[in-house]
């Protein structure tokens, strides 16, 4: 029997699921590397479609496939830190771009990690203070394509805005954002980019 | 066509094409499903400009790349295409629920392993629609199984040094998870 040539394997591996693609990882280095490649990577995600929900409850995340007939709850492993430190609300999620979720599962510990890989980043601790749990702060996940970085903004009540970018795996700071002021006119809870 | 008007029968829904596999046989298809097969059809129109000139006409095309088996199935598979799609013309839709419903009857009938002969045909042929449908039937049939199933399906072996293999397993040790018997 034939084997399929190596371009037409690449045509099929874009249509398999992230945890075929994990496994998938094993079978040779070609197919490793393939699959790792970050032109792949976005290929399959073009390919994607979001039809999950993510929901937190106080000790768990969820995955919810709303488009069958039986809607379903599963449980999913989440990234978290060994303390004992709980945040009184729940596991938070921050946002959500493109499969990639960003939650605060701890008291200003945060994670981006993809539900469909378990790959997860645990953010270092960013330049602006936490302020507590009740603290206004607000926060906003997104992707910015035309640089294609996954970035974190959080704003605190103080003059300077801190930026995560997953490409540079750290914070930056901005000067001259007075998030009292948005606070007070009420209009701006997130800030979305 | 250009020439239409020079052919003996001019309704061409009716006009056949032979095609001549790898394995000597012979299969007359309708114009309509051959013209589905992009190679068959390119063959078809150089041979047709030239003929144009020549004035004599062939009928046969050779598929050196085809066996008859997979061809077979690719002319019902093309055959039923063209239906459904005649049938739902102005029901995008319909049209696709019609498909999917077909798609899946018919992967009822065909052997995981016989899907790889049918993609290499298709491919040679350059019928898009089958191509992807039958790389989308591999992905399905593949995305449960283990990673030595794949490497059997595919005539793959293993290329990692000692230990590299297990390091990536245990990476992604979730991934092996609810995994079907091979």
């Amino acid at each position: 029997m034939s084997n399929l040539p190596p371009e037409l394997i690449a045509d099929i591996l874009p249509l398999l699921p992230g945890k075929s693609l994990c496994r998938f990882r094993c079978v040779s280095k070609s197919w490793g590397s393939r699959i790792s490649d970050s032109e792949f990577v976005k290929a399959h995600l073009h390919r994607a479609q979001f039809n999950r929900l993510i929901l937190s409850s106080a000790n768990s995340l969820y995955s919810i496939d709303h488009e069958n007939e039986v809607v379903a709850a599963v449980e999913i492993d989440y990234p978290k830190e060994q303390t004992q430190n709980r945040n009184p609300h729940g596991i938070q999620i921050i946002g959500s771009c493109n499969g990639l979720v960003c939650i605060m599962p701890q008291p200003d510990i945060f994670f981006i990690f993809n539900p469909a890989t378990h790959e997860s980043t645990r953010l270092p601790y960013a330049l602006i203070g936490y302020g507590g749990p009740c603290a206004a702060i607000a926060y906003g996940f997104g992707y910015a394509a035309s640089i294609e970085d996954y970035k974190l903004v959080k704003a605190a009540p103080s003059p300077a805005m801190a930026v995560f970018s997953l490409r540079l795996g750290d914070w930056e700071t901005s000067t001259g954002f007075f998030y009292e002021n948005l606070i007070e006119s009420e209009k701006v809870r997130h800030c979305r980019f | 066509m250009s020439n239409q008007s020079e052919s003996p029968n001019p309704t061409s829904s009716s006009n056949k094409i032979t095609l001549k596999t790898s394995d000597n046989e012979v299969f007359e298809v309708e114009e309509a499903v051959a013209m589905k097969f992009c190679t068959v059809k390119q063959y078809f129109d150089d041979e047709n400009n030239n003929n144009v000139t020549s004035g004599t006409s062939t009928t046969l095309i050779p598929l050196p790349n085809v066996e008859s088996h997979p061809l077979a199935i690719l002319i019902t598979y093309c055959k039923k295409h063209l239906e459904i799609k005649a049938n739902n013309a102005d029901n995008k839709k319909e049209m696709e629920i019609d498909m999917e419903h077909y798609e899946r009857e018919f992967l009822k009938n065909v052997m995981p392993q016989e899907l790889t002969e049918l993609i290499l045909a298709a491919n040679y042929l350059n019928f898009k629609e089958a191509l992807d449908f039958f790389c989308r039937a591999v992905a399905s049939a593949i995305q449960n199984k283990s990673v030595e199933y794949v490497r059997k399906f595919f005539g793959l072996e293993s290329d990692f040094k000692p230990g590299e293999e297990e390091k990536l397993r245990e990476e992604f040790a979730w991934s092996f998870e609810g995994v079907d018997e091979d």
